[in-house]
């Protein structure tokens, strides 16, 4: 292509460009006039947890300060790698916030992901969730001391859970026992997906104990199904003063979960100072909704707070980092990671179930009965073209709606599909302009999920 | 006991909150007849306005919200075949052959009737025994949980039409899928390919969109014919002359209630089965409706018309699944543990609002008022369910006139969106797209795809029970050492075995005969 040609398109680009601009009747949002479309706050943890309550609860809150709507995205699963990922590498524009939790300072000690505290500009530390130790109502065990001193006369007897292996609760369980010179396999820990479903198995006598915060277990704790020993914090907790501390069971031993808003890396410095400045404000108590303040919110739903903001976050996930790394790398927790049954065993058995499967079937003489069945209608060739449309038609759009948006992006797939397949053009125009639109605002506008935004910001 | 009961129902009365009720109905049957968008993710989207409303309206709203839901979910599982809630993936066969076959209304009209009286009978469950059948959320420890898991899995690769051995084929290829990611227990990413996104694992909800939804796409795009598919449909709908009311509902309504009549011991089966399930923390209406199927069809005198179109399975399947919602209340309420992700919520929303759920909502008189409320919500969101439920049917019914040329495109723009919203990620649209040519594949091989879904589902949970019982103990047997689990555990075994020895043993009787 020569140059000349080369600066056509190049112009003709721009023209189109242009024309898209004045078309919409809104330019793609500069650093001044933000926030000036919805922000979305992903979350790293499933709805009805506690992290899912801050976040929710926040999102109300940056929603009355800023102006837009704010919406919460549950990016869950993969132990949190999937949520701080999604969060964290997001477009640093502003309209993505990530909510992040203990795990970010502790995945990438156990090689789960790259990502680590330096990849987050922090705004503010929220909830601060100290561990507690958890028994059935009719448990023998009064004290820590009992507890510590039945596990150093019977190692591997008894089963705690709480959450994964390897999780915030399990290190701090384990750290604890590490701390008291014993082994950190003395207590057996049995994996669980969260602390609800870990609570439901002490309450039914399938383990000992369990660790997790006393948030996390205000229900069953109020309502007597489970004791607390203990809580592995410095100080009393102000919602819980009746719950002894480590400390003063003579074991100097704290450890806790947090959580806190953060920015992807590379958010402009304006933005930055804008949500900081918005959260400050809430934090603060100075947003009031319903007649109630943020913080005054998150004490009736039982949750401890401790706010950092900006800089103070920063040193605390410095030193939280730190302090996880050193546990993670220790020998005692090193030596854990091994397991009897392992990662393949399960996927293993279902293979050979499998196996077992096509040989009986084959073995029945069924082999026929693999065989592709007639079905009644016959395929045309019109009907191959049209289905790699179909593919055709998908895949672009993956490709394509990121950067375009998804009204140009589906509009146009729509379009052509309705074309292709014999509708006449100006009838699938018109179906496309009445029905794409119509779903971005279903979802994008009145459900509030949102939908690839793209360049033009629609 | 009497005067708390009536001031609840006088606080529901008041026009706010009706009107409460009735809008979350109205977004609850718009939000569970979007595919892609659950009763869950529905009552999520809900919680900020929770803020602005009483304590009594934000319960309310969620109750109704997820009872309208369920039900709506068959509307997309009905007309284009794509389960609109995981509940409805158990019926999803025999819900679009009626559809096929002309039948869609009185499908739909089975499904509706049918969700009201489950959903009115799991009430009755949680109003009259909510404290003394919450104790069974105590009896489930992981052992019971894992052969819960297998009774679910086994049900769903079991009635499968075709043979059995495809079902369990099915089964297996779901558990595998659910094997993609980290895995929970271990921590390890497994058959992730170095792919990020695929840490999370393979979420079901895109998986069921592809599986049956784009497959079926891909079906009749292959098969294009112009549009002889839809005239047949069309000629076998009843042609319209009378425009009165009375002849809209004919047939929706018509013959729904002498069947509701007739199978009323299936249906309180059904609801039982439904109640039960719906009780144990962390099993809620998916497993209930594939199980009632199971046992509906192995009661059912016509057993051979499952899957290819049987009302009785629509309508047992439902009645189960929406009599679950309520037994999932009995834990949260009762206990503070929640039955599914749905009263996860509740207990969250609570929470905020200085509820704290267990055995002393039931104490507090100011408290009780609100669980009267919500006993009483679940009672009128279900009545409510009866004329609305029908306004969406007849509006959705419209969708099997479009031509083929013209829905499919639409279906496909919904199997997009529907899988993106779940979580707001491309990868998931990458897993319908891939699940959409998988399922085209195994339907030519004439392989069920319900157990594939609820391999998907279920695979995570089953695998970690496992792995949780051997690491609390390496033998096989403490897999039977509490009663339940006992119980369980013998039972599974049974459904597999004795189809294949009954046939060994009656050759046995013959011969001594």
């Amino acid at each position: 292509m020569n140059q000349r040609a080369m600066i056509t398109v190049s112009v003709r680009w721009k023209l189109l460009l242009l024309c898209l601009f004045l078309l919409s009747g809104c330019t793609a949002s500069t650093v001044e006039n933000y926030p000036d479309r919805p922000i979305t706050i992903i979350c790293p943890w499933s709805v009805g947890g506690a992290t899912d309550r801050t976040s929710r609860q926040l999102g109300v809150y940056l929603e009355q300060e800023l102006g837009v709507p704010v919406n919460v995205i549950n990016a869950t699963g993969g132990r949190g790698v999937t949520g701080h990922s999604r969060g964290l590498n997001a477009r640093p524009d502003g309209y993505t916030l990530a909510v992040i939790t203990g795990e970010l300072n502790m995945l990438h000690w156990q090689n789960l992901t790259k990502l680590t505290h330096q990849d987050a500009i922090p705004i503010v530390s929220l909830v601060d969730g100290a561990a507690a130790v958890f028994v059935k109502k009719d448990s023998p065990f009064q004290n820590m001391q009992e507890l510590l001193n039945y596990v150093k006369s019977h190692p591997g007897k008894l089963t705690a859970t709480g959450t994964a292996s390897g999780g915030i609760w399990h290190l701090a369980l384990a750290g604890w026992l590490d701390f008291s010179g014993l082994n950190a396999e003395d207590i057996k820990w049995i994996p669980m997906n969260g602390a609800g479903p870990s609570l439901q198995e002490l309450a039914s006598g399938g383990v000992d104990l369990v660790c997790c915060s006393l948030p996390e277990a205000k229900t069953l704790y109020e309502s007597g199904q489970v004791r607390c020993l203990g809580v592995m914090a410095e100080e009393p907790l102000a919602e819980f003063p009746e719950v002894p501390t480590f400390r003063s069971q003579g074991m100097d031993w704290n450890i806790s979960g947090w959580n806190g808003l953060a920015l992807p890396a590379d958010t402009p410095e304006p933005i930055v100072a804008k949500v900081s400045a918005a959260v400050r404000k809430i934090t603060d108590g100075d947003v009031r909704l319903n007649g109630k303040s943020f913080p005054e919110a998150m004490r009736e739903a039982g949750l401890s707070t401790r706010y950092r903001a900006n800089e103070e976050f920063a040193t605390f996930l410095k030193s939280n980092d730190e302090t996880l790394g050193k546990l993670l790398t220790s020998d005692a927790f090193a030596q854990m990671s091994t397991r009897d049954t392992g990662p393949l065993v399960f996927p293993g058995l279902i293979a050979l179930a499998m196996c077992v499967i096509l040989g009986c079937l084959a073995v029945q003489k069924k082999v026929q009965a693999l065989a592709p069945e007639v079905t009644g209608d016959a395929v045309t060739r019109q009907g191959i073209m049209n289905t790699i449309l179909v593919l055709i038609g998908i895949v672009s759009y993956l490709l394509f709606a990121e950067e375009l948006g998804f009204i140009l992006t589906a509009g146009v797939v729509l379009f052509l599909l309705l074309w292709k397949f014999g509708t006449r053009w100006w009838v699938s125009a018109l179906i496309t302009i009445l029905f794409i639109p119509g779903i971005y605002t279903l979802f994008a506008q009145l459900l509030r999920v949102p939908l690839p935004r793209g360049v033009f910001g629609w | 006991m009497e005067s708390t009961f009536i001031t609840a129902l006088q606080n529901i009365v008041s026009p706010e909150v009706l009107l409460v009720i009735f809008l979350s109905a109205v977004y609850g049957l718009f939000v569970g007849s979007i595919p892609g968008l659950t009763a869950t993710m529905a009552v999520a989207l809900l919680i900020p306005l929770t803020f602005y409303l009483d304590n009594l309206s934000a319960i309310a709203a969620i109750v109704t919200l997820e009872a309208c839901s369920i039900f709506a979910g068959d509307i997309p599982t009905t007309l284009v075949r794509i389960p609109g809630t995981p509940s409805s993936a158990a019926y999803t066969d025999d819900a679009y052959s009626l559809t096929r076959r002309g039948l869609h209304e009185t499908s739909l009209g089975v499904s509706l009737v049918f969700s009201v009286a489950g959903g009115l009978f799991g009430a009755f469950v949680l109003i009259l025994a909510a404290p003394q059948l919450a104790k069974i959320a105590f009896e489930f420890t992981t052992y019971e949980y894992f052969w819960l898991y297998v009774l679910g899995l086994s049900c769903a690769a079991i009635v499968s039409t075709g043979s059995r051995l495809k079902g369990a084929l099915a089964l297996m290829i779901g558990l595998m899928f659910a094997t993609v990611g980290l895995s929970e227990v271990h921590s390890v990413p497994r058959f992730t390919f170095g792919f990020d996104e695929l840490f999370t694992g393979i979420n079901f909800i895109p998986a069921m969109i592809g599986l049956f939804g784009l497959s079926e796409v891909f079906r009749n795009t292959l098969t294009s014919k112009t549009d002889e598919e839809t005239e047949k449909l069309k000629s076998a709908l009843p042609v319209e002359k009378d425009k009165s009311w009375f002849k809209h509902l004919k047939p929706v309504f018509g013959g729904v209630l002498p069947q509701l009549w007739k199978r009323k011991f299936s249906w309180f089966r059904s609801s039982c089965i439904g109640s039960t399930i719906g009780m144990i923390p962390g099993a809620g209406a998916d497993i209930a409706a594939w199980i009632s199927y199971a046992v509906s069809k192995k009661c059912s005198k016509t057993p051979e018309e499952y899957g290819k179109g049987s009302l009785d399975a629509v309508g047992d399947a439902t009645s189960a699944n929406n009599s679950a919602l309520a037994g999932a209340w009995i834990p949260a309420l009762v206990l503070g543990i929640p039955g599914d992700s749905v009263t996860a919520i509740v207990i969250g929303v609570l929470l905020m609002k200085n509820i704290t759920p267990g055995p002393g909502i039931f104490e507090n008189p100011d408290q009780l008022v609100l669980v009267h409320g919500i006993y009483m919500t679940f009672i009128i969101a279900n009545l409510l369910l009866i004329p609305l439920g029908f306004l969406a049917i007849r509006s959705g019914a419209q969708l099997v006139r479009i031509p083929r040329r013209i829905l499919m495109p639409l279906i496909l723009m919904f199997c997009v969106v529907g899988s993106y919203s779940i979580n707001g990620s491309y990868f998931d649209v990458w897993v319908m797209l891939g699940m959409g040519i998988l399922g085209f594949i195994l339907e030519v091989f004439a392989i069920p795809l319900g157990p594939v879904v609820l391999g998907i589902i279920l695979g995570g949970q089953l695998e970690q029970s496992f792995v949780q019982n051997l690491s609390k103990d390496d033998s096989i047997l403490s897999f039977f050492n509490r009663p339940i689990s006992a119980a369980l555990g013998i039972f599974c075994i049974a459904l597999w075995l004795v189809p294949l020895i009954m046939p060994l043993l009656r050759k046995k009787w013959r011969r001594l005969n």
